[in-house]
């Protein structure tokens, strides 16, 4: 056999000037890969503050526009002045406006629906869904999630319930909106309290004897326990992840050590792992409920109206529980969907513009702060807690 | 301390407390799979009940004879389109030739018009003046009247007489056109010669065309009365039916309220419930005899039609001028033969229709899976069908995909390895940051911003015809928004899938002499290529039933594409399966057609989201363990 020509090359030479361009070149596209998608986000969100902000801000002290955050949402009047001045004012300054000048010229009167006033409507009625939702998913997704961490042994139960959760983290939003409308919204397993039971969809109706009232199964309707509920379905597997994660991190030794002392199952839960997993466990549930709660396609059937001009708790009727019960089934507004009404089913108008950059701005801004404290916080509580 | 570790031996239903308390977890856990479990058969429940429903509506179609006309129906209005497109085109070729001319004759009537309002007193003094014979009084009225249509004249706005401009290049015929109404006498209403002029050039020139517009438009009447006529009865049909249903019901609620009433009332009440025939069966085959009688009428009319069609198309001449005139007319010629064998085909189907054909089940769900047309709130018929709304749905994951697959997997790759610690820590955030972005807002700056700025680049010379976008809401508007939703999705499973590759592999292949870059595309991408996968498969779940922006930004127009645009399909408006549902959803009543068939697309969504699911995991499990 003749000797082999080709010498086997140096693996340990200098790469080649060739090599050098081809990696430096290579790297280079994955580096702009990642910055047109930092581009794309600094973009919208800097086109969004800028259009935004001027809606929210005053020239003159205190410089926040507060009429925007405590207002009702309400009809925007439009029209031209004798002068041919274009004017724009709410409702309720255009009546007023009217009843001190009754004979002003009013010319080209155009009216735009839930254009004008604030925006409180929409922001308590995200706060309450949001509150429902925590309630809820953070009760389930946590005890879950010490179930799978602290108990579960591996079996059928164990994968019953994870091949359920991860596919419970797929669906789509829209079809938690349809769950929600079908069980939450309209099937009668759900009771309220009250004192005119709605006989043709109730199941039935207990009376609660000594007030006239009704423990009625009637179902929900549209409204807040049912929208929180449809969100906190929707939240539950992102919750029970995060939690599940949070109680991994604590070290083994703890829990043996505990153990070791001579401590029950739930004590050794309770005291060396809940308070050690409580911080993280937090930061990253707020997190993935933030996410939830910026969902629309969940309370557009279960929950949202476009426009009411009374929050829960001033037009709820009754006392105590009848209150209670009375105002969480009324439907709200919520700003997500709000934002869908402004935009999306009203006919665009500049007129609408304040209103639609000034909610979407807030929304924006509640949903990233948000989000950026809790993973500021996350951050801090992964370095402090080394064990 | 020694007290807090006791061990108590309290019992509840032979359970001590450390069991209920894991029973309670337990059953938290399990509340997932309730939940799961729940979700479906609450779709189900619904969904599955269209078919039924939907299967008697088609059956009440057929019977009442709707079927047979829909046909009819779909023929008028096909041929409907060549009457616009010729009229369109006619219109076209006529401006491009006789502007002028049209601008003389429109413009001499509105004057005439104009004349006539104001000097209508003035005209009548002038003709009983005449009448009478008295020659000052006729001079006076003449003077008179040529004063106001000098006054008349001078002050005239030419922008309302020529109210198209067609006149606007030609000053010499609107001055002759002044100075031919300061001469006119209203009493012999003559017409000046340049008008007739005008008049009769553009009348001969057309004539070609003129008869051949309404050749077509003549040979389209027969059926079009056809239609109105058979529309009314059908749905008379489909009515009486509807109220036989309910017969027995009304009969009875009739004779219980009679017994409440006396005398008279009573009577009368008795007299009208005997009127409402109870029959086991609606006597379709007796009301629909019309229809098979006009069997031949609408055979002899469609013939007459495509006859009509063919020789008036015939007759448009050949060499038009207008450049919009030959487009049309070329779209015209091109459609001509499809839409003969269209109408042949449904007139074939048509004669084919019997009332009383037996239907079978398989036909409401296959109208479902495979019906090109998802019409609601329609005055004839809705129709329940899933392609568009299917296609549209995978035209715009496709759309993202394409742009986010590359962005992500190549960021995660930089962040994961090629990047400093600085970078990273900047990078990872911002991207979670992504996450956080509504998406209503990233619809939002859809319609607002994006939409408008992408309309306006692809009017750039260098783009090819085909990628210029008309309506500022589109498939590919849409599609780039779910591309940045999904990134976050992908590059975060991404990134895990590449820091599960063992730390040895990428030392082995350092020390071997490979350069990073080497590294990470021969060794440690292709080692975590499942999970690579797995998490470009859950950015489609997360991309096809993303809701609010396609609702938002798609465009929501219900078609089937045109494939003869090629790639240009992109930038169309469509409509989604999770658009439909937002949007229709608030507006049908529980318990409707409409509403089951909304749960039913809602179900098919459901199942391709798991189908995704699953074979991520199954990848995963498959790939990961090779």
């Amino acid at each position: 056999m003749p000797e082999s020509k080709t010498v086997s090359k140096n693996p340990f030479r200098a790469s080649s000037r060739k090599q050098k361009v081809k990696d430096g070149l290579g790297v280079g596209v994955f580096a702009i890969f990642t910055y047109i998608i930092m581009a794309c986000a600094v973009v919208i969100i800097g086109k969004i503050t800028l259009d935004g902000l001027p809606v929210i801000l005053k020239s003159e002290a205190p410089f926040i526009n507060t009429e925007f955050f405590t207002k009702k949402t309400m009809t925007l009047n439009q029209f031209d002045t004798a002068e041919g001045e274009m004017v724009r004012m709410d409702n309720d300054d255009f009546y007023a406006f009217r009843e001190k000048n009754p004979d002003a010229v009013i010319n080209n009167h155009k009216t735009f629906s839930y254009a004008g006033g604030g925006i409180i409507g929409p922001i308590v009625g995200t706060f309450m869904l949001v509150i429902v939702c925590m309630i809820v998913s953070l009760f389930v997704g946590i005890s879950a999630a010490i179930y799978l961490n602290e108990y579960a042994r591996k079996g059928k139960t164990l994968n019953a319930i994870r091949l359920s959760i991860m596919n419970l983290a797929g669906v789509p939003s829209i079809v938690y909106g349809l769950f929600g409308a079908a069980f939450f919204v309209h099937s009668p397993f759900f009771p309220v309290f009250t004192n005119t039971p709605d006989w043709e969809k109730a199941l039935f109706a207990m009376p609660l004897w000594p007030t006239d009232g009704y423990l009625s199964f009637q179902g929900w309707g549209e409204s807040l326990l049912a929208g929180g509920l449809t969100l906190a379905v929707m939240a539950l597997p992102v919750i029970i992840a995060a939690c599940e994660e949070s109680l991994k991190a604590v070290p083994k030794g703890f829990r043996e050590a505990s153990l070791a002392l001579g401590a029950t199952k739930w004590q050794c839960i309770r005291t060396a792992v809940l308070p050690y997993a409580a911080p993280g466990i937090l930061t990253a549930s707020v997190l993935g409920i933030t996410r939830v709660a910026g969902e629309t396609a969940p309370i557009m059937f279960t929950a949202a109206v476009a426009g009411k001009d009374k929050l829960p708790w001033e037009d709820a009727q009754g006392t105590g529980l009848y209150w209670i019960s009375d105002m969480m089934t009324q439907s709200v507004q919520a700003l997500p969907y709000h934002i869908y009404v402004v935009t999306g089913k009203l006919p665009d108008d500049p007129a609408l513009k304040n209103m639609q950059y000034g909610s979407v701005f807030v929304f924006l801004l509640l949903v990233i702060s948000i989000a950026m404290v809790s993973v500021f916080l996350r951050a801090r509580f992964r370095k402090k807690l080394k064990w | 301390m020694a007290k807090h570790f006791q061990k108590r031996g309290k019992r509840i239903l032979g359970l001590d407390k450390q069991s209920w308390i894991k029973g309670f977890f337990v059953g938290n856990a399990g509340i997932s799979i309730v939940v799961l479990f729940l979700i479906c058969f609450f779709l189900m429940l619904e969904a599955l009940r269209f078919f039924p429903s939907h299967h008697e509506s088609l059956k009440v179609y057929r019977q009442s004879g709707q079927e047979y006309v829909g046909h009819l129906i779909n023929q008028a209005e096909g041929y409907q389109e060549f009457v616009s497109f010729t009229n369109q085109a006619y219109f076209a070729e006529y401006d491009a030739l006789f502007s002028k001319e049209r601008g003389i004759k429109d413009s001499w009537g509105a004057l005439l018009g104009e004349i006539e309002d104001e000097g209508e007193d003035l005209a009548e003094a002038l003709e009983d003046a005449r009448d009478e014979e008295d020659e000052a009084a006729i001079a006076k009225a003449e003077a008179d009247y040529s004063a106001f249509l000098l006054e008349l004249t001078s002050e005239v706005d030419r922008a309302s007489i020529d109210s198209f401009g067609r006149l606007a290049k030609h000053d010499d015929a609107w001055e002759s056109l002044l100075e031919a109404a300061r001469t006119y006498d209203p009493v012999e209403e003559d017409t000046p010669e340049f008008v007739a002029q005008a008049i009769k050039a553009q009348k001969e020139g057309m004539s070609d065309f003129t008869k051949a517009k309404n050749e077509i438009a003549s040979a389209g009447t027969t059926l079009k009365d056809l239609r109105s006529k058979l529309v009314g009865i059908t749905a008379k049909i489909a009515e009486d039916a509807e109220a036989d249903k309910s017969a027995v019901a009304r009969k009875e609620a009739i004779l219980e309220g009679a017994d409440q009433l006396e005398g008279e009332a009573r009577a009368a009440a008795l007299e009208e419930a005997e009127k409402i025939v109870i029959r086991d069966e609606f006597p379709y085959g007796e009301r629909v005899k019309p229809l098979e009688e006009a069997k031949q009428a609408h055979k002899d009319a469609v013939v007459k039609m495509s006859a009509g069609l063919v020789a008036g198309i015939e007759n448009i001449p050949a060499q038009l001028s207008s450049e919009k005139a030959v487009e049309l007319v070329a779209k015209i010629k091109k459609g001509e033969e499809r839409f003969l064998e269209n109408v042949d085909r449904s007139l074939e189907q048509a004669t084919e229709w019997k009332y009383d054909e037996e239907l079978g089940f398989w036909n409401s769900v296959a109208k479902f899976f495979f019906g090109r047309d998802w019409i609601t709130n329609s005055s004839w018929t809705d129709v329940y069908g899933l392609l568009p709304l299917l296609q549209g749905s995978v035209m715009i994951s496709c759309i993202a995909l394409f742009f986010a697959v590359p962005l992500s997997i190549g960021a995660a790759i930089y962040v994961n390895r090629l990047a400093t610690l600085k970078e990273q820590n900047l990078i990872k955030p911002s991207i979670e940051m992504i996450q956080a972005i509504p998406s209503i807002v990233l619809g939002f700056f859809g319609i607002m911003v994006l939409g408008q700025q992408l309309q306006d680049w692809s009017q750039a010379a260098w783009v090819p015809e085909m990628f210029r976008i008309q309506d500022r809401l589109n498939a590919f508007n849409a599609g780039l928004l779910l591309a940045l939703m999904a990134v976050p999705t992908i590059f975060t499973l991404c990134e895990d899938a590449l820091n599960n590759v063992p730390r040895a592999y990428t030392e082995a292949s350092l020390a071997l002499g490979a350069s990073k870059l080497q590294t990470v595309t021969r060794v440690i991408v292709p080692t975590a290529i499942s999970g690579i996968l797995a998490a470009v498969l859950l950015g489609l779940g997360r991309v096809i039933g993303e809701t609010m922006v396609v609702l938002l930004v798609a465009g929501n127009r219900i078609s089937m594409p045109d494939w003869g645009q090629g790639l240009g399909i992109m930038m169309q408006p469509t409509h989604t399966m999770t658009g439909i549902i937002a949007q229709e959803m608030p507006e049908v009543g529980e318990g409707t057609l409409h509403y089951r068939a909304l749960f039913l697309v809602g179900l098919v969504l459901f199942t391709i989201s798991l189908a995704i699911n699953i074979s991520a995991q199954k990848i995963i499990k498959r790939l990961g363990n090779a």
